[in-house]
């Protein structure tokens, strides 16, 4: 029986137990027979045929043993064999691990993002009929929802339930030493039922928790009872004063719950949210949720939401008109940005992979040829072709599985970094950690690499005919073969490094060109902080507006201040908006294509202090108060697209969303780039803030010196005019540009990491190659030179060989780029995915890395002196 | 010396092979040939043939197959291949140089 049918018959183990049960029982059989001719009765003759055979159960064991023992005898032998082999060629174990465990390793760091971003369900109960709701226009454009809304649809829907809201702001806490500021959420009553959220201390919201009339209670997060209240019982029942109205403390969240952020302290019910109004239906800001209900379908969800937002939009026809509303499971929302990119990351790395695959199969190749003498040996003592192909797989596995563990180590501390450094832009509740997943995937992936760097060695044992000799290096054809697989192996990993470092000089080409974009404002020197007054000590928008007038003038007597203003949306805050917006002086477009543009507030002195280019006209100005004429400023872009080549000035824009109030434009500012470096078109309108005033403001300060040494004296400065006002966000206006910066520079920074090291090994691949079969022809090239040949002749000879393998490599890797790079284009700015002169530059530099390899050994070539290599034989 | 569990080993593998050169037969067809060619001075253990049948036969030394027997049952036949003649050959010449080595022992020692 070979090897492969006993490997089937353990694999068989079933068939094995019945035919041996089977055979046995005859054995019995034939015994009571014997014994019935003898003379004994039916029933003793069975008793002693029975007795005689013994111990039926041990005998099948010890026959079952001898199957089992054989293989495992014969595995535990390939065992010790390899490990003494791998032993004792340290060089070539050694770099045959490190490559593949280099490979692994990032690849199952890249797997645990993957699958703790898109495939592990989010950590709430019944992820998938977890719904997000948002208004959609006529367009598609999504928006949040109304709180008003999503009334009318609890009541209306009978296919979803536990409809809730949530939205996120600052909370003002006075009442202490300092006022402080808390991360708060506002939500509806239903929101901790709808994520399944249980209470460590106390209660969560309950149904009427959020009935106007209720009293009011919050509950609070693990995080914030421990740090800051120490984890007291009498935490319960607290009186806490927020925003300016005293709130009772019902609960506190188990440790485990981070939602909507990470950082979320207090949980509020929604009617408190101070941009709220009962009733409201317009100015929506509210995130939705509901659960598909049992007996429903997502789709019957969307449909029914579809015709529930049409009622609404005939009953009130002024807010409502076109807004429909879109269902989408949460997880899919969560992770829209990102899965792009992170499959793009992922793609990366298997090339790497890939590529040290086909180094260390090179490497084991090489290494089966010059084992050749032993195979030999072992052949001619009767070692069967399978016997050796087993030990060959071993060997492999072994390495392999080495290079499994190191890697799982590797990608335990690439997990750790690739989670720290993106814990801001992973959704929360997304956990990338190396788990049992990763590292079965680790571990398959280790198998299959295993099992591919052994195949072409494997291929090349069973070629041998015979068992006799192989006689080195006589039989040319066969050499040439070999060669010629060896060869193909680095053409391919030639190919695989070019589009690999194609896409990573595309993606960091678009990346210098996104840092080299002027944002249209100056960011040295520029501190910003937030702050919003409440709005019960503050109700008039008068009063809210020389609180912060007040605050500007009391920050512009400062010595280290050159100039202050304030603003409502700062850019590359996060915040902003954006509006509707008709002009009177030509018809209306028709409905559900109305014009829209980023709308801002801003102080007199803004545009100055950020260094917005005047362009016509003139800023906004302290004339420019809530009884002067409402004005407005537009950026260039603006003017440009609706009067082009016209004076804009003394034009008026009408904006329904603003008391429907008609503003003439004063002045042109220069486009600036208000939330993404890459946004194309900025159509912006800046109203004075003294006319339109809000409860929040956002401080712009130029400096004198280092903006932070600035913060403390600005703080005080604001709570001179009010001791009881929390600011927050304290930081410079460079440092918000340098965090979005940053963020994007993620996938390129790890794809040229990759390339650079995919570069590395597929020089190391050329290098193997052309130096091995230098050293193979050692006795041809003295040969040449005996007969008069030059040694730049020989050198010649075995760079060709490396330029050619270049050539091809490259040829064929270029093809593969122009097909595969079209699949960056989301990520991508300024530069085409089939940029030539990105393409020409690495393939520049691949040839030379690639040349460089082979170089080297053919200086060895030169080096070659005759007599010793003839006498090499 | 080999152990003595291997010259056990090493006889009853030669003893089946012996009787498997007369031609194929079942387990309990072996054990009755040598117990009556012996005299019945040499009786196999069930719990001995088995496993060494199963282990000759993962050796190459035998294959089997199963047939109908003399009594239409089922049962499992083994027969020697080319491999087991040569490892017969090979043993007998052992053994006959390992009986006439004791002998030599016990003669002299």
């Amino acid at each position: 029986m070979s090897w492969v049918s006993r490997l089937v018959c353990s694999l068989r183990g079933e068939k094995l137990d019945r035919d041996l049960s089977d055979e046995l029982a005859f054995h019995v059989e034939m015994k009571t027979r014997d014994l019935i001719e003898a003379g004994l009765s039916l029933e003793e003759a069975r008793r002693q045929a029975r007795r005689h055979f013994g111990n039926l159960a041990l005998t099948k064991e010890r026959t079952r043993d001898v199957h089992i023992l054989r293989s495992l005898d014969a595995l535990a032998r390939d065992l010790r064999f390899s490990i003494r082999t791998l032993g004792r060629s340290r060089t070539f174990t050694g770099v045959a691990v490190l490559t593949l465990a280099l490979g692994l390793g990032a690849n199952i760091a890249v797997f645990s993002l993957v699958h703790g971003l898109l495939v592990r369900p989010l950590p709430f109960p019944d992820p998938q009929n977890l719904l997000l709701l948002s208004a959609v226009d006529s367009k598609g454009r999504e928006d949040f929802i109304s709180y008003t809304d999503l009334q009318d649809w609890r009541r209306q829907s009978k296919s979803l339930e536990h409809f809730s809201a949530y939205v996120t702001q600052s909370v003002n806490r006075t009442g202490e030493r300092e006022p402080e500021r808390l991360n708060g959420a506002f939500v509806s009553a239903e929101f901790f039922e709808l994520l399944g959220a249980r209470a460590a201390l106390g209660r969560t919201f309950q149904a009427g928790d959020d009935q106007p009339g209720a009293p009011p209670v919050v509950v609070a997060s693990y995080e914030l009872w421990q740090s800051q209240f120490g984890g007291a019982a009498d935490f319960l029942g607290k009186k806490l004063i927020l925003n300016g109205n005293p709130f009772t403390v019902a609960g506190v969240l188990s440790a485990e719950f981070r939602f909507p952020w990470s950082d979320t302290e207090i949980w509020i019910p929604y009617p408190y949210y101070p941009n709220y109004r009962p009733g409201q239906r317009g100015g929506a800001n509210a995130a939705g949720f509901a659960r598909v209900r049992p007996g429903y379908s997502r789709e019957q969800a969307q449909a029914e939401m579809t015709t529930i937002a049409g009622r609404l939009a005939a009953q009130f026809p002024d807010t409502n008109r076109d807004r429909g509303v879109r269902v989408c499971p949460f997880q899919e929302f969560l992770v829209r940005d990102l899965r792009s990119s992170v499959l793009l990351l992922w793609g990366a790395i298997l090339f790497v992979l890939l590529i040290a695959c086909a180094n260390v199969a090179n490497l084991a190749l090489s290494r089966i040829l010059s084992r050749d003498r032993e195979i030999g040996i072992r052949a001619a003592l009767g070692a069967g072709r399978s016997q050796l192909l087993r030990q060959l797989l071993v060997e492999n596995l072994l390495i392999a599985f080495a290079g499994g563990c190191l890697g799982l180590l590797l990608a335990h501390w690439g997990t750790q970094l690739l989670a720290a450094s993106q814990a801001e832009t992973l959704p929360v509740g997304t956990r990338v950690e190396l788990n049992a997943v990763s590292a079965a995937f680790g571990f398959s992936l280790a198998l299959v690499g295993g099992l591919f760097c052994g195949l072409l060695p494997a291929v090349h044992v069973l070629r041998r005919d015979g068992a006799g000799l192989q006689d080195r290096g006589r039989n040319a054809s066969e050499s040439r073969q070999r060669g010629f697989t060896r060869r193909l192996l680095v053409v391919a990993e030639i190919a695989l490094c070019l589009v690999l470092l194609a896409g990573a000089g595309l993606l960091l080409r678009s990346f210098a060109r996104l840092s080299g974009v002027d944002p249209g404002f100056r960011t040295a020197n520029l501190l910003t902080l937030e702050y919003r007054v409440p709005r019960n000590k503050y109700p008039r928008p008068q009063q809210q507006w020389n609180f912060h007038w007040l605050v500007v003038q009391r920050i512009r007597e400062l010595p280290g201040v050159r100039s202050a203003s304030a603003v409502l949306a700062l850019p590359f805050s996060g915040n902003g908006g954006q509006t509707t917006f008709f002009l009177p002086d030509r018809p209306e477009p028709p409905p559900g294509s109305e014009l829209r543009a980023s709308i801002n507030r801003a102080a007199p002195g803004f545009f100055e202090t950020l260094r917005i280019p005047l362009l016509r006209g003139r800023f906004i100005e302290e004339r420019d108060h809530a009884a002067a004429a409402p004005v407005a400023v537009v950026s260039q872009t603006f003017a440009q697209r609706y009067w082009p080549g016209q004076d804009p000035i003394g034009r008026q824009v009408r904006l329904p969303e603003f008391q429907n109030t008609a503003v003439t434009i004063v002045g042109v500012a220069g486009d600036i780039r208000h939330s993404h470096l890459e946004d194309p078109q900025p159509v912006q309108i800046y109203l004075p803030f003294a006319q339109h005033p809000h409860i929040f403001s956002t401080l712009v300060i130029e400096t004198r010196s280092d903006p932070m040494s600035c913060a403390n004296a600005v703080r005080r400065a604001v709570w001179s005019v009010d001791r009881d006002q929390p600011v927050w966000k304290v930081r410079t206006l460079e440092s918000l540009v340098s965090r979005y910066l940053a963020w994007r520079s993620f996938l390129p920074r790890l794809v040229s990491g990759f390339s650079a090291f995919a570069l590395l090994l597929a020089a190391l691949g050329v290098y193997g190659v052309i130096s091995y079969s230098t050293a193979r022809r050692t006795r041809e090239f003295g040969l040449r030179i005996a007969v008069g040949a030059q040694p730049r002749d020989v050198a010649r000879l075995v760079l060709g060989d490396g330029v050619r393998m270049t050539l091809a490599g490259i040829a064929l890797g270029s093809a593969g780029a122009l097909f595969l790079t079209p699949l960056l284009k989301s990520q991508l700015y300024g530069v085409s995915p089939s940029d030539p002169l990105t393409l020409l530059t690495v393939a520049i530099l691949l040839a030379l890395v690639a040349l460089l390899a082979s170089y080297l050994p053919a200086r060895r070539a030169l080096r070659v002196d005759p007599v010793t290599a003839l006498r090499h034989e | 010396m080999a152990r003595q569990n291997d010259v056990l080993q090493g006889t009853l593998d030669l003893l089946i092979l012996r009787t498997l050169k007369h031609g194929p037969a079942h387990g309990y067809g072996i054990a009755g040939r040598i117990q009556r060619i012996s005299g019945e001075a040499l009786r196999v253990e069930e719990g001995s043939l088995y496993p060494a049948l199963h282990r000759i036969e993962q050796l190459g030394w035998v294959k089997s197959e199963w047939r109908l027997s003399e009594t239409n049952r089922r049962a499992k036949y083994y027969c020697l291949t080319a491999t087991g003649s040569k490892q017969l050959l090979e043993a007998q010449k052992h053994w006959g140089k390992l009986t006439a080595a004791v002998a030599k022992v016990l003669k002299f020692a």
